[in-house]
């Protein structure tokens, strides 16, 4: 398999001199490499958040989402209401301290799990018993609407794509402007997660004669609670 | 140093066969058109103002081409960086390698079920037939291409595999071959293909996956989807498999914005897509789900010899959007199944010939009206319509024009040079070269009008008869020259 690899590289290192006009042009696009650097380095702009907020629900639910601006303190009744909605008894969660005095507020009708083994050991019941994933985003994009999640042992992957019904908790001001302003900023901190999720809708399909359906696989109905303040580890009460 | 094209048997009938079957198929004519309009209107929606589009296609076509322009390195950086995060990384310099690779992966961890995001280059390499051969199940859970694969065919569109396909037709497939009472729902639909794979993804001993883009300096990898199911199977089974064009490589996470909105927007005409996915390893140790494997598949397959050809070599900026088939009128017509390949339309029409040489896949390049709308839509700039001429060219041609370009790529070069066509040509020009034999034609054409046959075989099946005028136009105006010049005596 090595051999293989040697073959391609030295098919690909002995390619033909680029003629005369492709070095000139190959010249001008270092602009490549500074237009990176550029978006990079472009400060974001705080002054439009609101815009932004607004910009991102919309779009989130153009594209079937639906989008509840929410304070802290309002939270768990928010949640409870959307479950019942939606007929939620079994909801499940990462191990994030976050959430705790939320899921604390949560009526006993509605059965809240963490999400604390491997996914082998209740593979079936997740497919089929779960109904709702909760996670946290920890950013949104607002010109496409879009959430992003980093995965890791407090947030599985598995938590924003099986269950039919996700509620993803975003921070009013984890919101950026544009993907590239996401990927420069990278709240995920040093290193890229083992899965980098940008969702931006509930799943769907117009592979049938061009005709929408939602649902097609991931979750088909997305909520989403925009937070006006951040998040706090509160201590549960006794 | 070159190669042969891997050796087809010939199973189909001629393209010039195929292609009138599928003219006649009223139904086929309707969907395709209806949904190609669907497509282009989409997309038309997103990119209505042409400079803006212009300069992302610029921004698009600059990035790819700085990519391939050190492709060997970034593939090696690719490799170091993925190999860091965990990642297993192969090299199949062709599509029986490839398999054989995959192959091997999923037999040494025991995997009998296999579960299929969306892949156009496992179709190129035709994995999920070498697959049954050594009994694993390939499912597809695409929902197009889970329909193809139900009705024992093949995508006919790179996006939108059912495109050819009514609702009633899936209707009927599923209430046939999955036994569901009939609906025609679209809704009802999708729900049924969702609890057959559900359980399917619950089951696999493996996932393989496409991937979009590629990113060297990260060691990850991008695919983008609106369903879940390339999620779904790169997620659930413990082991996942990613089959990657070596010209799919990006140095940066910077580079993904544009090529992505390029991509989308192209594609289905979206701002961006539901899931878009940047892996970067297997489950961590203190994680609880997650593939346990990761393995990248670098698949060349006629590629690296794309490369070296310094025309041909932009084929390889394409990021498979399908804006190029969804904007051309002969593809429009015809549909994918006609051109016989993995990939049609335009960018089908240069791809297959230098992946399988200009003897089988010549005659595609014929299918073309160098209208240009491909070219005007690529999102990286593809001169598709220049690269088409070029391929009818290098069919006819022992020997490249320009002497930069490969004598032995593409592969079968003067392979469709028909002796008697080259005649007539040779005719033709020793005839046009010269002013006074061309006036005798002329004449002879003008004269002879009602006793030359002048409806040649294919050309005049679909194409009136040309009727030549009584006098040519140098004649017409001869005489009226000689008329002014007497009127003024």
């Amino acid at each position: 398999m090595s051999k293989s690899r040697d073959h391609i590289l030295s098919r690909l290192r002995t390619a033909r001199p680029m003629p005369m006009a492709a070095q000139a042009e190959a010249a001008d696009r270092p602009q490549v490499a500074a237009d990176r650097k550029q978006a990079a380095a472009e400060p974001r702009q705080t002054d439009q958040s609101s815009c932004q907020v607004t910009e991102l629900s919309q779009e989130l639910e153009a594209s079937h989402a639906r989008v509840i601006r929410i304070s802290a303190a309002d939270l768990p009744a928010a949640l409870a209401e959307v479950c019942q909605h939606h007929g939620i008894q079994h909801l499940m969660h990462g191990d994030r301290p976050e959430l705790a005095s939320i899921l604390g507020g949560l009526p006993d009708s509605i059965e809240a799990k963490r999400f604390e083994r491997p996914l082998e050991q209740h593979k079936t019941a997740m497919f089929k018993r779960t109904q709702a994933g909760l996670s946290i985003a920890c950013a949104g994009i607002a010109r496409t609407g879009t959430l992003l999640l980093r995965t890791g042992p407090e947030e599985p992957r598995t938590l924003s794509l099986v269950p039919p019904v996700h509620f993803v908790i975003l921070e009013v001001s984890r919101i950026v402007p544009d993907m590239q302003t996401a990927l420069a900023e990278a709240p995920w901190g040093n290193r890229l997660p083992t899965n980098l999720l940008m969702i931006s809708g509930p799943s769907k399909t117009a592979d049938i004669q061009t005709t929408l359906a939602y649902g097609a696989h991931g979750p088909k109905v997305l909520v989403v609670f925009l937070l006006e303040e951040a998040l706090r580890i509160t201590p549960i009460a006794e | 140093m070159s190669q042969d094209p891997p050796v087809q048997p010939p199973t189909q009938p001629p393209f010039s066969q195929r292609i009138d079957a599928v003219l006649e198929d009223q139904a086929l004519q309707t969907n395709l058109r209806q949904a190609m309009d669907f497509l282009v209107n989409k997309r038309q929606a997103h990119f209505s103002q042409r400079p803006d589009f212009e300069a992302l296609q610029q921004q698009g076509r600059d990035i790819r081409q700085d990519s391939l322009d050190h492709l060997a390195d970034k593939l090696e950086t690719l490799e170091k960086n993925c190999l860091a995060n965990g990642i297993q990384v192969h090299w199949a310099e062709d599509a029986a390698e490839a398999c054989q690779i995959i192959a091997e992966i999923l037999q040494s961890q025991g995997a009998r079920s296999l579960v299929k995001g969306k892949s156009m280059a496992s179709e190129e390499i035709e994995l999920n037939t070498h697959l049954a051969g050594l009994g694993i199940d390939a499912i597809e859970t695409d929902m197009g291409e889970y329909i193809v694969q139900l009705d024992e065919s093949t995508p006919s569109h790179i996006i939108m595999p059912a495109i050819h396909k009514t609702r009633e037709q899936i209707a009927q497939l599923f209430h046939e071959r999955l036994g569901t009472p009939y609906t025609d729902d679209v809704d009802a639909l999708i729900g049924i293909g969702r609890e057959v794979l559900r359980e399917r993804f619950m089951q696999a001993d493996a996932g393989l996956s496409g991937v979009n883009f590629a990113i060297a300096d990260e060691g990850a990898i991008c695919l983008v989807e609106n369903e879940g199911n390339g999620r779904m199977s790169t997620t659930v089974p413990p082991l996942h498999i990613a089959l990657c064009g070596i010209e799919k490589v990006l140095s940066s996470l910077q580079d993904l914005p544009p090529l992505l909105e390029l991509l989308t927007k192209s594609a289905t005409g979206q701002a961006i897509t539901t899931y878009i996915n940047l892996i970067r390893g297997p489950r961590q140790a203190d994680e609880l789900d997650g593939p346990e494997q990761v393995h990248l598949v670098l698949l060349d397959n006629g590629r690296s010899a794309m490369y070296q050809d310094e025309a041909l070599q932009e084929t390889l900026r394409c990021i498979r959007c399908g804006a190029c088939m969804n904007h051309c009128p002969v593809y429009t017509r015809l549909g994918g199944h006609a051109y016989g390949s993995t990939y049609p339309g335009p960018i089908g029409q240069v791809v297959t010939p230098q992946q399988k040489g200009l003897k089988q896949a010549g005659d595609l390049v014929q299918a073309c009206s160098l209208n240009g709308a491909c070219q005007d839509v690529c999102p990286v700039g593809i001169p598709l319509p220049s690269l088409i001429r070029q391929l009818r060219q290098d069919a006819v041609e022992q020997q490249p024009q320009s002497p930069s370009r490969s004598r032995d790529f593409p592969w079968q070069r003067g392979s469709q040079r028909r002796p008697l066509e080259s005649l007539a040509w040779q005719i033709w020009a020793f005839v046009y070269r010269s002013p006074a034999r061309y006036r005798w034609i002329s004449w002879c054409l003008s004269r002879l009008r009602k006793v030359l046959p002048l409806g040649i075989g294919p050309w005049a099946k679909t194409r009136s008869r040309p009727q030549p005028a009584a006098r040519s136009l140098h004649e017409i105006l001869a005489a009226q020259k000689r008329r002014q010049e007497e009127s003024h005596e």
